[in-house]
């Protein structure tokens, strides 16, 4: 049951990526990271860490995802773009980075590995190291929150003529 | 649920980002496969941390740090990306360049 879910989750995840990098319209694509996203959340439901399938669900699926949505939206960018790079500078890259995903499988697959030793992480568990041992990144990430709030408010904020 | 699975499905992942930031020139889906990498890179975290033994709390904490910091990026790109609708009146990113070809 295990190996069909995580096939089934491994293929749902690849054919959303190739959606945001090869669908010409970006709605469907930002639909393919959800089911993107959607897919990876079942995958750290297989990997036994609950909390993080949560987390994906709620933060990317929830919000990083309706957020993409309304500047879309927003843009007016519904209509399909002709934006491929199609020149020989794109032909290079698509080259480069297909041989650079066969050289690193290939890696995997040689080097050892050791095997998982799966153990259940609650919410327990996390909330415990967060305030404890990671409480110091913990309150910078608060932090980080607030600088991201005040630079997004600064740079889309619109400035009176000749007052700034 | 073998290492070599969960390790390989995170590069391939991040294999299609890295395509998309490369290949694409709306600056709202090059966003976009940037989240496609990061994503890849916390699955990639979390399979290491299951791998290495011990509880794999850290692997977890380390994910949930760079789920903040993704979100604080697409927070300030997608601000960014309104910015230069508004003062260039498109997204695509070739067309702010003011270097002559």
């Amino acid at each position: 049951m295990t190996e069909v879910l995580m096939w089934f989750f491994a293929i749902l995840a690849i054919i959303g990526a190739f959606t945001v990098v090869l669908n010409p319209n970006p709605f469907y694509g930002a639909l393919g990271l959800l089911l993107n996203f959607l897919s990876l959340a079942g995958i750290y439901m297989l990997l036994q860490s609950p909390i993080l399938s949560l987390l994906q669900v709620l933060v990317y699926a929830g919000g990083i995802i309706v957020f993409f949505l309304f500047v879309i939206l927003l843009l007016h960018l519904r209509k399909p773009l002709n934006d491929r790079d199609a020149s020989l500078k794109g032909a290079i890259a698509m080259v480069l980075v297909v041989l650079f995903a066969i050289v690193g499988v290939v890696a995997l697959f040689v080097y050892p590995l050791n095997d998982f030793s799966l153990y259940y992480v609650t919410a327990r568990d996390l909330g415990n190291f967060m305030l404890t041992d990671g409480l110091f990144a913990f309150e910078l990430s608060s932090f980080l929150l607030l600088v991201g709030v005040v630079a997004a408010i600064n740079i889309v904020k619109r400035y009176k003529e000749g007052k700034r | 649920m073998t290492p070599v699975f969960v390790l390989s499905l995170a590069f391939i992942l991040f294999s299609i980002g890295l395509l998309g930031v490369l290949f694409r020139k709306n600056f709202i889906v090059i966003l976009m496969s940037l989240e496609l990498m990061l994503n890849s890179a916390n699955l990639a975290i979390v399979g290491a941390s299951e791998m290495f033994g011990g509880k794999g709390v850290q692997g977890h904490f380390l994910v949930l740090m760079i789920l903040i910091i993704a979100a604080v990026e697409v927070a300030i790109g997608l601000a960014i990306a309104i910015h230069m609708a508004r003062v260039a009146g498109t997204v695509e990113v070739d067309s702010l360049s003011e270097l002559p070809k």
